[in-house]
């Protein structure tokens, strides 16, 4: 069963977690746009991704939503407020469409509970999130617009397995607090150098490796402290695997 | 004040114009999308957000002279406004 999962929370689950959880996993197609956790709102359902990437987003009266983290296959939504008990501080809106195994809270509250293993993976996770964030605030008003885009790009591949990334330029913009133009701009860049290809709704990353030599530094920063907790996605085994120089 | 081009046409009540914002610094980078906002106010404030956006990443052309403009147009082509930032080294 444990293959089934493209998530790597429950495909890591062990025999006891699996054994409480499963019987209450749901599949789901998510699809774009979706709000899956009203900011400020209760923590019903958690939601595991598999191909799915989810935006934790802050939305601001006048209508903008602007990312702090994203939550892909690696992990789960909701954390760490349903471990809290508490309302969730920002929405959770499904940014890229996909697969995912919803879980009512309170049966993965209790079952944490009962865990040690599974508290001690959700505290990771948790953790992981955290300084997603933080390195995006920090990244938000210190870094360039090009730069900040090729980390994005890095971090929404890894977290949804795909080459493809279904997003626009306004998507993204949105996300990244820009104006659309300006991720125009960036991205245009980002093609000359031979990193992606785009087209109307969907952005190609065509050299991973030129992408990290574009990105800024919070991308690696990020990914090695992802590493120290056992989150290592598909594209970064392989990055690590690759001959350097490449 | 909205970074997304997603609005439909005609959304809301009454008639939402498209402008659209191309930028150049030598060669010039085309919009096919636009934006659709409430009037060429706001057209101009998202150009001058868009400069200030995009500038840091223009040093190494700006630092030596040149120009980055941001442009838009109505939805008959036509130019709205315009905004360039101008570089001149000087000698010494």
């Amino acid at each position: 069963m444990s293959a089934l999962f493209q998530n790597q929370v429950l495909a890591n689950l062990g025999d006891e977690d699996r054994a409480v959880l499963e019987p209450h996993l749901v599949a789901v197609t998510l699809r774009k746009g979706e709000v899956l956790t009203e900011q400020d709102g209760p923590v019903d359902d958690v939601y595991f991704p598999g191909t799915a990437d989810l935006a934790n987003v802050m939305v601001f009266a006048d209508g903008r939503a602007v990312e702090t983290s994203t939550v892909g296959s690696e992990g789960v939504s909701g954390l760490a407020a349903f471990l809290a008990g508490a309302p969730c501080s920002w929405r959770v809106v499904v940014q890229i469409e996909g697969t995912a195994w919803r879980l009512s809270s309170d049966v993965l509250r209790r079952q944490v509970q009962a865990s040690p293993a599974l508290l001690a993976r959700t505290l990771e996770l948790t953790h992981d999130y955290q300084s997603q964030a933080a390195q995006t605030a920090a990244c938000n008003a210190i870094h360039e617009v090009t730069p900040r885009l090729a980390r994005w790009l890095l971090l929404v591949q890894d977290r949804t397995d795909q080459t493809d990334i279904l997003l626009t330029q306004g998507d993204i913009a949105t996300l990244l607090g820009v104006q659309r133009t300006t991720i125009n701009a960036a991205a245009s860049e980002l093609r000359g150098a031979g990193a992606i290809e785009y087209r109307r709704g969907k952005v190609y990353i065509r050299d991973r490796m030129a992408l990290k030599a574009l990105a800024c530094s919070c991308y690696e920063a990020q990914r090695r402290r992802s590493q120290a907790l056992g989150i290592v996605t598909r594209f970064q085994r392989e990055d690590l695997s690759s001959p350097p120089g490449r | 004040m909205h970074g997304s081009g997603t609005i439909p046409p005609g959304h809301g009540f009454g008639f939402m114009p498209r402008y659209f914002f191309s930028t150049a610094n030598g060669h010039r980078i085309k919009d096919d999308e636009g934006d659709v906002l409430p009037d060429d106010a706001a057209a101009r404030h998202m150009a001058i957000n868009i400069l200030s956006e995009v500038l840091p990443s223009q040093r190494e052309q700006l630092g030596d002279g040149g120009r980055y403009s941001v442009i838009v147009a109505d939805e008959q082509a036509n130019p709205v406004y315009e905004i360039t930032a101008t570089a001149k080294r000087h000698a010494r």
